[in-house]
């Protein structure tokens, strides 16, 4: 399973496009000085399965090269690993030092927790604090957009630390829109995948926290400087219908409150819009074309 | 009442200052004046409204703004109106649209007799995230000049982000507290504790009044709102304050604000207060700005309740 899911992720990843494509006349080499990786092998031996995995299918590498037209204004890391306290939640993170750590536990909780069908009996509907997989959702979309959300959201915290992006908003939320934005470039079925498979993750976690205590979102947790998981889920999937109304018209209205339905094409249309303002000036345009010739993303990945 | 609340709200909008103010040249003071910028008071049908009209109309309120903002190079016109408004001002509310900045008289009237009013409790009965109203602690002063304020500041970030595109990532109803509370920190500690308690306040005793009316829980349709959920708006304020200035707000962040949210709040002012510097100071106008920081506008009178 992590095979199909890394290759798939790492398909959508590297054929992200703010760009057009026009075919080039000579290919620019996807490669960028400011950019290393390194996979760590992990202690514990069921992350081991991951490891092995993503180091095959060279996750990191092409990540490399995805990001590569990027003119950064300083070094960065991209980390696969066990690590420490943090990633221990499960988690991943931007250290905000120009390291962007990949934690083996985010992929462990997509496979094995997230993405599971959660057995119910035959009369209890599929609620707030249900667990587990939604119905009508597949166990791909959750790992491909568990992945794919889970990579642009830290290279989101990245971009605004290392090109130093003026910010208004919550640090988090912006991380957010740069994952939804991105994943919406590449035509409805990619988007439609990986949208419903990150608000999946969301609503997963937030089923967990309200079942951990008793139905009430807890004072800390709406401090956090996160919006707490379930307004998550909804602002990537109002992005979503922001951009592609049509495309997404079930889903937003199964899931978003009208009141909210009517601000996201705004809301998407400002995102894109900072988006142009403060990251496009810094990616080569050249290179961006390559990348997209890449052509990595094929049917059979979803398979 | 209205009258020394409009007047300390105003001082305070007026003074606001995210420029560290030199001595002025020996030149003629700028005109505090805009040509993009116009006013107007639209007198209230409800009689109710009647006394906050009249008394912010003798105040000058919106001459006042309008001087304040006079120094921004704007790029489209922004018209200032206090008004009781149609079906949007009903709630009560404040808001930005199409390039009209839009006071309902009834935020002012909830300030008045909502907010800032105690809610008795029993004898034993403590306040408690459900308790609406007056907050243990502070002034009928701090909820009606901080909520005063704090509606003009949020709604002039609105303008601000459309008339002068602003790139944003992020949420924009969190932006435009963001503007609120940064520019409520720029005029020095006692103002500074004064405006936060009082959108602290108001944030708070809107979320008391949800949690009431849904027995302790916050429905889905607030959480899948563009704006944050009440109690995380003012706990995103507190934070900006803290992070600025960890000293005056220590007591109030202990209070008040979950530890693990305390340690980022620096990093959070920081970052508001950077992205102000690259996206809005290049277009104030620096003579202007100096002038509109001469104006001594706030007095002691201006908080006698």
């Amino acid at each position: 399973m992590t095979r199909i899911v890394s290759a798939a992720a790492l398909a959508l990843v590297l054929a992200c496009p703010m760009v057009r494509a026009e075919p080039a006349a000579a290919q620019p080499e996807l490669k960028n000085d400011m950019i290393e990786f390194e996979y760590v092998e992990p202690r514990t031996a069921k992350f081991k399965p991951i490891y092995e995995h993503l180091k095959q299918i060279k996750l990191l590498e092409r990540l490399a090269q995805f990001l590569s037209p990027l003119k950064l204004q300083g070094g960065l890391v991209l980390s696969l690993e066990e690590g420490g306290p943090a990633c221990r939640g499960p988690n991943s993170y931007y250290d905000m030092a120009g390291k962007l750590h990949l934690c083996y536990s985010w992929f462990y909780m997509l496979e094995n927790e997230a993405s599971v069908e959660v057995k119910r009996p035959p009369d209890e509907p599929f609620t707030a604090t249900s667990l587990g997989l939604m119905p009508g959702f597949t166990r791909s979309e959750v790992l491909i957009g568990g992945t794919v959300g889970v990579i642009l959201h830290e290279m989101g915290h990245a971009l605004f630390d290392i090109q130093d992006i003026p910010l208004f908003g919550r640090e988090e939320d912006g991380a957010d829109q740069i994952a939804a934005l991105i994943m919406l470039q590449f035509g409805p079925k990619v988007a439609q995948t990986t949208v419903k498979g990150f608000y999946n993750v969301w609503h997963h976690f937030n089923a967990e926290t309200l079942r951990a205590q008793k139905g009430q979102i807890r004072p800390w947790q709406e401090a956090d400087e996160h919006s707490i998981s379930i307004q998550r889920a909804y602002n990537f999937l109002c992005m979503a219908y922001g951009k592609d109304p049509k495309s997404f018209q079930e889903l937003a209205e199964a899931l978003l409150p009208r009141a909210r339905k009517q601000s996201c094409e705004d809301e998407y249309k400002q995102a894109a819009n900072a988006f142009r303002k403060t990251v496009l000036p810094d990616v080569d345009p050249e290179m961006m074309k390559a990348v997209l010739q890449l052509e990595i993303l094929k049917p059979e990945d979803f398979k | 009442m209205t009258r020394i609340v409009s007047a300390a709200a105003l001082a305070l909008v007026l003074a606001g200052a995210p420029l560290a103010a030199k001595p002025a040249a020996a030149q003629t003071p700028p005109e505090l004046k805009n040509d993009n910028i116009e006013f107007a008071y639209h007198e209230p049908q409800s009689e109710k409204y009647r006394p906050i009209y009249e008394r912010l109309k003798e105040r000058k309120i919106l001459e006042q703004l309008a001087a304040f903002l006079s120094p921004l190079r704007l790029q489209g016109a922004l018209m200032l109106s206090l008004e009781e408004g149609g079906p949007v001002c009903r709630s009560p509310n404040s808001y930005y649209s199409r390039s009209t900045l839009h006071l309902c008289y009834s935020w002012f009237y909830m300030l008045e007799n909502e907010a800032s009013i105690e809610f008795k409790r029993g004898p034993n009965e403590p306040f408690t995230a459900a308790t609406p109203g007056l907050i243990p602690g502070f002034t009928r002063a701090d909820v009606i000049v901080g909520g005063t304020i704090g509606v003009i500041l949020h709604e002039l970030g609105h303008a601000l982000f459309d008339i002068q595109d602003i790139p944003l990532l992020g949420r924009e109803e969190d932006a435009a507290d963001q503007i609120n509370a940064l520019i409520m920190m720029q005029f020095g500690p006692k103002v500074a504790q004064i405006a936060i308690k009082g959108e602290f306040n108001v944030s708070h005793h809107f979320h008391a009044e949800r949690m009431r009316k849904q027995r302790g829980q916050i429905d889905y349709r607030q959480e899948a709102d563009s704006h944050g959920v009440d109690i995380q708006r003012a706990w995103n304020v507190l934070c900006i304050a803290y992070g600025k200035d960890p000293q005056t707000f220590a007591e109030l962040a202990e209070r008040l604000l979950p530890r693990a949210r305390r340690q980022y709040c620096a990093d959070e002012y920081k970052q508001v207060a950077q992205a102000f510097r690259k996206t809005i100071l290049p277009d104030i106008d620096p003579a202007m700005m100096e002038q509109v920081l001469k104006m001594e506008i706030l007095r002691p009178e201006d908080f006698r309740f």
